[in-house]
This record gives C-alpha cells, sequence and structure tokens, in this order.
C-alpha cells in the first residue's frame, strides 16, 4: 500500500512534526485520504474518487489579513522604541532605533513572518465534494499549492470515473441562462 | 440530474461555463474568486439504496413526520426526531427537510445565509472577531504615537523628562 500512496501537496507542518499535528491528504489508486490530527483525535476520511463530484477552490482575504496584522504589529513595535528612545534621549546613541535589541527581537520576527506570508501567496479554501458529504482541505488553504494538488488529483479521479454514465453532459445553457441574475 | 452550481460563498449561481474553466474567476454575484471543477459524478444517478426506516417500538422515540418510524436524530436546528428518510446529513451536521428548504428560501431571497454557514460550505466573516482586532492593533498603534507626541511637546516645554 506504501509503495501506491502518494502525498499530495500541502499540509506542510504534517509532516515536519512527525504528523503530530496538521491535516494531510493521501492519494491511492481508488481513493483520497484525508488524515486530519488535532494532537489528542486522529481523523482519517476516505473519499474515494469515483464519489467525488466537484472540487471547488475559493480564494480567502486571510493571506491580506496576516500580512496587515503582522505589519501593524511591526510598526507598533518600531514607533514604541522610538518613542521610548526619544524619551530616554539616547536616539543617537550605538545602534539607533534599527539595531536596538528590542527591534531586532520582536520587530524582526514579525517582519520576517509578514514576509513569509506575501511570498507563500494567497490564500484559499478547497471543498471536495461527494454526494453525500462535503470536506474542507484544510491542508490546501493556498492558492499555489492548491492548484498543484488539483493537477494531480483531477487526471486520477477522471481516470475513476471514466466508465460512469453521464446522463447530461452537457450544460443546458437555456435554462442556467434564465437562472443567472440579469444586468440591473 | 444535473445540480445548478452555486458559489460556496454566496450561494449565488455561478457562470454555466464556470466548471471548464481551469484558473480562478470572479463569481458574477460576489465577485470572489473562485475555481469549479466539476466530474462526471456530478451528472450520475444515485447508485445507493434509499435508507429504510426502522419500524418503531413500543415506547421509542418517533420520528416527527413519521410516527411509525423509529428517530435516528434530532435536525441540528430545530430539534424535532427524524427517521432514516428525513434526516439529511449536511457537513457533520443532521437536518430535516423543512429546514433545509427555509435556508434555501432564505439565500434565494438574499435575507440571510443559513446559520452554520454549513450549506455548500459556505464561508463568511466572523465580523466581532474582526472588530476586536482591528480595535486591538489600532489600540497597539495608537499608544506609542500618543507616548511619541507627548515626549515631542516635553522637549520643547524645557521640561525634564
Amino acid at each position: 500500500m506504501a509503495d501506491t500512496m502518494k502525498n499530495i501537496p500541502g499540509g506542510l507542518m504534517a509532516r515536519l512534526v512527525g504528523h503530530a499535528q496538521g491535516y494531510a491528504l493521501h492519494l491511492t489508486p481508488d481513493h483520497v485520504l484525508c488524515r486530519g490530527n488535532t494532537g489528542l483525535t486522529y481523523q482519517h476520511r476516505r473519499l474515494f474518487l469515483v464519489d467525488i463530484e466537484q472540487i471547488t477552490l475559493q480564494r480567502t482575504r486571510r493571506a491580506l489579513l496576516i500580512t496587515a496584522v503582522l505589519a501593524s504589529l511591526a510598526l507598533g513595535v518600531l514607533v514604541l522604541t522610538y518613542a521610548v528612545l526619544a524619551l530616554t534621549e539616547s536616539l543617537n546613541g550605538p545602534g539607533g532605533i534599527f539595531l536596538n535589541p528590542v527591534t531586532l527581537l520582536i520587530t524582526a520576527p514579525l517582519c520576517g513572518g509578514a514576509i513569509l506570508n506575501v511570498l507563500m501567496g494567497a490564500t484559499c479554501r478547497t471543498i471536495i465534494r461527494t454526494r453525500a458529504h462535503s470536506e474542507h482541505v484544510k491542508s490546501l488553504s493556498r492558492e499555489r499549492i492548491a492548484l498543484r494538488a488539483l493537477k494531480m488529483l483531477e487526471p486520477a479521479i477522471r481516470e475513476a470515473q471514466r466508465g460512469l454514465a453521464v446522463e447530461r453532459a452537457v450544460p443546458d445553457t437555456e435554462q442556467e441562462d434564465d437562472a443567472l441574475p440579469g444586468p440591473e | 440530474m444535473k445540480r445548478p452550481q452555486t458559489c460556496p460563498r454566496c450561494s449565488g449561481p455561478l457562470r454555466p461555463d464556470a466548471a471548464g474553466l481551469k484558473t480562478l474567476t470572479p463569481c458574477p454575484a460576489c465577485r470572489t474568486p473562485i475555481l469549479v471543477l466539476d466530474f462526471p459524478a456530478l451528472y450520475t444517478s444515485p447508485s445507493a439504496p434509499p435508507a429504510r426506516p426502522v419500524p418503531a417500538m413500543e415506547g421509542a422515540a418517533t420520528c416527527f413526520y413519521h410516527e411509525k418510524h423509529t428517530a435516528e436524530a434530532p435536525c441540528c436546528h430545530c430539534g424535532r426526531y427524524l427517521c432514516a428518510v428525513c434526516a439529511v446529513y449536511l457537513g457533520g451536521k443532521v437536518y430535516c427537510t423543512a429546514c433545509l428548504e427555509r435556508f434555501d428560501e432564505q439565500v434565494r431571497a438574499g435575507k440571510d445565509q443559513d446559520p452554520d454557514n454549513i450549506l455548500m460550505g459556505a464561508q463568511r466573516w466572523n465580523y466581532t472577531t474582526l472588530v476586536l482586532l482591528g480595535v486591538l492593533v489600532l489600540g497597539f498603534l495608537a499608544l506609542p504615537i500618543i507616548a511619541f507626541l507627548i515626549a515631542f511637546f516635553l522637549s520643547f516645554s524645557g521640561a525634564p523628562i
């Protein structure tokens, strides 16, 4: 089984910390294994490839929010340090404001986190739907990783569902046009 | 039977060609970038047999809609007991069809989303948390600025700091 099981991108933390916490996906010949772990409980869920009806990716603003909070905190610390140095009249002392130990210890990690968050790209919410269930795939929370994972998942799912008899593969555009809201 | 494609965020209808696109495109209603991948299983009839209800025993709890069926789970919204026929499992919770219909009407009317944001995996912002977070960040920013201004004016007044 281990030979046929492939790791799907995403869930880096789950792999780094030895599956102690996090969420990861594994692809096997007939199903996708979703493995969630809170540190106290495990949750294994199999989504059989033939049952998967739809996968949706929805971009979220979480990355923007995280960057804004980290940058605001870094700026706050910088201004606070500046104010304290101005109060104690040691602004022109050795090192100045940027080489101050407080600035380096607090602001640098915050800035680093913000930069890392920007580099990791936009966040998204990935949902795999079957007829009976919607699975929120927490490991595919970054758009770039999710798109890479979809490139692995999509051919496997289409291959597994090749034998399914499709009732209406061609969408009924006339009805759907009626359902869509008109221009206002 | 083909089911309508809806946006996971606003539950509004998506573009008819949304399922064929390979990149994230904005939803016509809420403008959230979204990518939808449809698979053939979406267009096939269910192959599993329908759930069979268990006949009610003497004194056992029965379904609100079928008094001869044993209750299996309560609806998480209205609390009515439901049998295997009436219980609808969505996102790990149980709903009755009446509640689902009511949510659907509310969503279509644009009045409200469902209470648990569970239908169609909808996601909404928790505005209380956002406001608290904003206040915290603004407070954190304001404090050193006020301290800096006090220090600035004190430096002009010549008073010892």
